[in-house]
């Protein structure tokens, strides 16, 4: 049952766990949890994605720090914009791929995947929790818009899923 | 009376016809992948796109004119790209390019982006076509040799 619920919710691996259990086994449970996370966070592999994709963030926040960055009048990147896109970060699954980092002209934080030609998954987090979302497979394009609440909204995982899913089983050149 | 260098009446730009977007930010275009983000392409908090007709124009007489564009304050002291768009790709979105030479010679404005009252529709849908721009093969990011940097 927690298993199930985890997945569902999709967080990701590195994220700290929140849970109001208060039985032994529950706070057992939430030990060893703690514990596989360290291990994880402990491994290259994902201590340099998840670091290398918050740093990106943070180079991001600082060009897009002031009125104008893009040259066209852009607003700065919001604080809680910021914030928000790092829990977004935090809360992948740790198999995903790594996104590409940008800010968007009116505050909001772009992630972007590509995966080959005109398969692409673009996301932007606004300072609410606002999760506006593009992809496309081929000629096809889907738009949405979803809410970031506890890890990556379902829609935003599914699409995410299905273009690295699809990719994987026929890799492209590009 | 004519004013020199600029055009009498603002013209639409033909589907064969290309529009430079200058990328001022190291944020908006991909050096590993050689593509221009969808953030690129996104004209907020205006309702058009700026660009500059490049339609036969040599490289070095885009860059020179991309030059001209730039000014002494953070944010447009430096160009790292330039995305070339067919105006097909526009037109293909519903959106239409227009030379209107203002306020320079060969500045063109991308317009017909769909307003749409609801503000996370309008920011989904507009999502939705910058990303189709950005993923369009087409379009070309160029970049210079060097970055491009406001002279003394």
């Amino acid at each position: 049952m927690t298993t199930s619920l985890a997945l569902g919710r999709r967080v990701g691996l590195i994220t700290p766990a929140r849970s109001t259990a208060r039985s032994e086994s529950a706070k057992r449970l939430a030990e060893i949890v703690e514990q596989a996370r360290m291990h994880l966070l402990d491994s290259y592999t994902v201590r340099r994605w998840a670091e290398s994709a918050l740093q990106e963030l943070d180079e991001t926040r600082t060009e897009a720090s002031v009125k104008g960055w893009d040259g066209y009048g852009a607003e700065p990147m919001d604080p809680d914009a910021y914030i928000n896109a790092r829990l977004f970060l935090e809360g992948m699954p740790t198999t995903a791929p790594a996104p590409e980092i940008s800010a968007d002209p009116d505050g909001d934080v772009a992630l972007d995947w590509s995966f080959g030609p005109c398969k692409a998954l673009s996301v932007s987090i606004s300072r609410t929790g606002r999760c506006s979302f593009a992809w496309m497979r081929g000629h096809r394009t889907y738009r949405g818009t979803d809410w970031l609440d506890d890890g990556v909204p379902g829609s935003i995982a599914d699409a995410l899923w299905q273009l690295a899913r699809e990719t994987t089983q026929a890799p492209l050149a590009r | 009376m004519r004013v020199e260098g600029r055009s009498e009446d603002p013209r639409e730009l033909t589907p064969g016809e290309v529009v430079a977007r200058i990328l001022y930010t190291k944020s908006h275009f991909s050096r590993e992948r050689k593509r221009p983000k969808p953030g690129a392409f996104n004209p907020s908090p205006y309702t058009e796109l700026s660009g500059i007709h490049v339609t036969g124009l040599a490289d070095p007489v885009i860059w020179e004119i991309a030059r001209n564009t730039m000014r002494d304050h953070p944010g447009r002291n430096t160009i790292y790209a330039r995305a070339d768009v067919p105006v097909k790709q526009f037109l293909e979105q519903k959106l239409r390019a227009v030379l209107d030479d203002k306020p320079f010679k060969r500045h063109a404005s991308v317009v017909g982006w769909p307003i749409i009252a609801d503000q996370d529709q309008r920011k989904e849908r507009w999502k939705e076509i910058c990303l189709a721009l950005s993923e369009s093969p087409q379009v070309q990011l160029v970049l210079p040799q060097t970055p491009v940097v406001l002279r003394e």
